[in-house]
């Protein structure tokens, strides 16, 4: 459920990291446990199964900042079924949104106009878009390994090594004593190439029964931005929500 | 003035002549460490590992000691913007706690008027009806002597003094420009000379800067200004779009222009005076004009590189589908066009979409980010370079133009724009050319 903070940061021009789920498919090194077992911890710790599968939609309002610019904006992001709609707002730039309707990964961006997102871009937003991905790692994650015991954002963490079915290498970072996501290190597609980002999640609460980050801070490029969630619910979404605008309809021709 | 202060936004050179020599708050921490991380920041983020052949240990180590005896916040800018102006590249500045908090308090009010170095001397390029200026009677091609108690010698001399690649020329305008801003109310003494070489001098008061406010973060408030028209020239329809500084707030303006003049033979794109500002702006702006994938150059930081890729605009902003425009584009630019102007110039005019007219632009090209001082204050640095497709490197170099056009004295006083008009009779030849072509295709 890591995805939900760190996919608003991977929408804005910097991007960020996206914590895709784990499976078990390479043995871990001697000592250390396996990103099998990583992965069911994790599960458990972010409140079970059971509990994430009765989450299929959500929505949460939030901060965006970029604190060394003295940059502060709101977000909102509406999520269901396989579809996104995310909504940030920022004084002096304006209104950034991004969706996927479950066919169709868009952008409307105030400095660079409508445009689609296909390719890695795509393959992303899908797999952001995916609230039960958590459950179902393999239809992402070709293998993984837990590569080493570490420090990471001032934790003892264990670092697994993450092989996506499309070819994407990237590091995530379980919390040794919570077993909860803290973070990755990741290249993050956006419209402008990929980008080096290290996200760290500095805080967990509960919704619902479920563990869901509501703080993260990104550096990407020397920029750190922060997304702080406000407000969080697990609630029905209205199918409309994810309608593409006339400006996306007129670009894929529907 | 620093070459780095008006690299990317022009109140920035303002900022830098309204600091206040006041001392230290007492509750702010020692200069030094400010000093000491003003210095981390660029160690960690300057995208060359070579501070451009600068040895960035050994200026800490001789400027540390200058930090640790100021006493005044004034003292300690000189010291910081001092160790920026080694690294001798534009987009480092120091930028003061009360203009990036605050709305400016004293460089919010302007004259209506515009300069440059025009034959050796500070020329006025354009005065706004109904400004101070021109109820002054002031009129373009009158020379700027004296503006208060500075000569333009003064600023000539200053000029020299600094330390960047920029032109003296250049120089001196931006503090001619810096010198005539203030406070709103504020009143200023113009010595100048007129059509006839007759001094006159003038009382001017300061109105508050007629452009739209728009603050974005830490940065000064810009006041922006746009202008969108139809121009006609030999029978041609030629769509004009101006503005002073690339900030999203005018995209829907410059989205809404291109879609009233889209059925125009022509567009001309003037960005003279134009310092920058939103970099990725420009890649929406320019695929109002390129259909087909491409870049403007890319830019490359520590471990990451990013692409200014075009985004041909293919929805018009009623949501409408459209072709972008695929007529003749001329673009203008002047020493005072940098930084994102650059990039859309430059970008434009080496994959063969654009004709560049006027003169050679800042040569102020990196992309840059802003932390926030223990001090207060705002440091604003590059964090990356800039190189057009096919490597040229525009930092250092600038845009040059394809036609060069020299502006007159004589010119400004007949109330001439050659730049404009000769970037209007090379549009009204595409058409024509055009004409024959579609003529000769018809018969056949």
């Amino acid at each position: 459920m890591s995805q939900i903070v760190t996919r608003t940061v991977r929408l804005l021009a910097l991007g960020a990291i996206i914590a895709a789920p784990v499976s078990a498919q390479q043995p871990a090194a001697a000592s250390l446990p396996s990103a099998q077992d990583l992965h069911a911890l994790y599960v458990k710790a972010m409140g079970g199964a059971d509990v994430i599968k009765k989450h299929a939609s959500m929505h949460f309002t939030g901060k965006f900042e970029v604190p060394a610019a003295g940059m502060s904006g709101n977000v909102e992001s509406w999520n269901s079924d396989g579809k996104l709609l995310t909504v940030i707002e920022f004084p002096g730039i304006g209104q950034i949104r991004t969706g996927f309707d479950g066919i169709t990964a868009w952008q409307i961006h105030p400095a660079q106009g409508p445009m689609l997102l296909t390719g890695k871009q795509l393959d992303q937003i899908k797999q952001q878009s995916d609230l039960q991905a958590v459950l179902t790692p393999d239809k992402y994650v070709k293998t993984r390994e837990t590569v080493e015991k570490t420090s990471f954002g001032g934790k003892d963490a264990y670092k697994v090594k993450i092989v996506l079915h499309n070819g994407e290498e990237y590091f995530e970072f379980y919390d040794v004593s919570t077993a909860l996501n803290i973070g990755s290190i990741r290249k993050t597609e956006t419209p402008m190439g990929a980008i080096d980002a290290t996200s760290i999640i500095t805080e967990y609460k509960t919704f619902d029964g479920q563990q869901v980050p509501t703080q993260m801070k990104q550096s990407a490029m020397g920029v750190e931005q922060v997304v702080s969630v406000t407000n969080m619910m697990f609630m029905p979404v209205d199918k409309a929500t994810f309608d593409l605008p006339k400006e996306i309809k007129a670009l894929t021709g529907k | 003035m620093k070459k780095s202060k008006d690299a990317l936004f022009a109140p920035l050179a303002v900022a830098a002549l309204l600091a206040a020599a006041a001392p230290l708050p007492a509750q702010t921490p020692p200069a030094v460490v400010t000093f000491d991380s003003a210095w981390k920041i660029i160690n960690d983020t300057h995208f060359d590992t070579t501070f451009n052949g600068v040895d960035w240990r050994r200026v800490r180590d001789e400027l540390r000691p200058k930090a640790e005896a100021a006493t005044t916040n004034d003292q300690l800018r000189a010291v910081l913007t001092e160790m920026l102006q080694r690294l001798k590249q534009s987009h480092f500045s120091i930028i003061p706690q009360q203009l990036a908090e605050d709305a400016p308090t004293g460089g919010a009010g302007d004259l209506g008027l515009d300069v440059r170095w025009v034959q050796n001397a500070i020329v006025v390029t354009r005065v706004d009806a109904g400004s101070p200026a021109a109820d002054a009677g002031i009129k373009t091609g009158w020379i700027i002597r004296q503006v208060g108690e500075h000569t333009v010698d003064s600023m000539v001399a200053r000029a020299r003094r600094d330390p960047s690649h920029r032109s003296m020329e250049a120089v001196t305008a931006s503090i001619a420009k810096a010198r005539m801003s203030g406070a709103p109310g504020s009143n200023v003494e113009l010595k100048l000379l007129d059509a006839g070489n007759r001094t006159v001098t003038r009382v001017l008061t300061r109105r508050q800067d007629a452009g739209t406010p728009l603050k974005l973060g830490n940065l000064p408030t810009f006041y922006s200004r746009f202008d969108a028209r139809q121009l006609m020239h030999e029978g041609v329809r030629i769509g004009l779009i101006s503005f002073n500084v690339w900030m999203t707030p005018l995209t829907v303006r410059i989205d809404s222009a291109v879609d009233r003049y889209r059925t125009t033979q022509g567009f001309i794109i003037d960005l003279r005076g134009n310092p920058g500002g939103v970099g990725f702006m420009s890649t929406g702006v320019a695929g109002h004009f390129v259909d087909t994938a491409n870049v403007l150059g890319t830019m490359s930081s520590r471990g990451s590189r990013l692409e200014f890729r075009i985004n041909p605009r293919r929805v018009s902003i009623n949501g409408e589908r459209v072709v972008p425009f695929s007529g003749p584009v001329a673009i203008l630019t002047d020493e005072l066009s940098g930084s994102t102007s650059e990039v859309f110039a430059g970008g434009m005019q080496t994959i063969g979409r654009v004709r560049v007219f006027g003169s050679r632009s800042m040569g102020a090209v990196l992309p840059a980010a802003m932390n926030k001082l223990p001090s207060g204050d705002v440091l604003y640095h590059a964090i990356a370079d800039f190189v057009l497709p096919g490597g040229t490197l525009l930092e250092g170099r600038g845009v040059v133009p394809d036609e060069q056009v020299e502006v007159k004295r004589a010119d400004l006083l007949a109330g001439r724009d050659p730049v404009l008009d000769a970037a209007q009779r090379w549009i009204a030849a595409q058409a024509r050319a055009q004409r024959r072509t579609t003529t000769t295709e018809n018969k056949q």
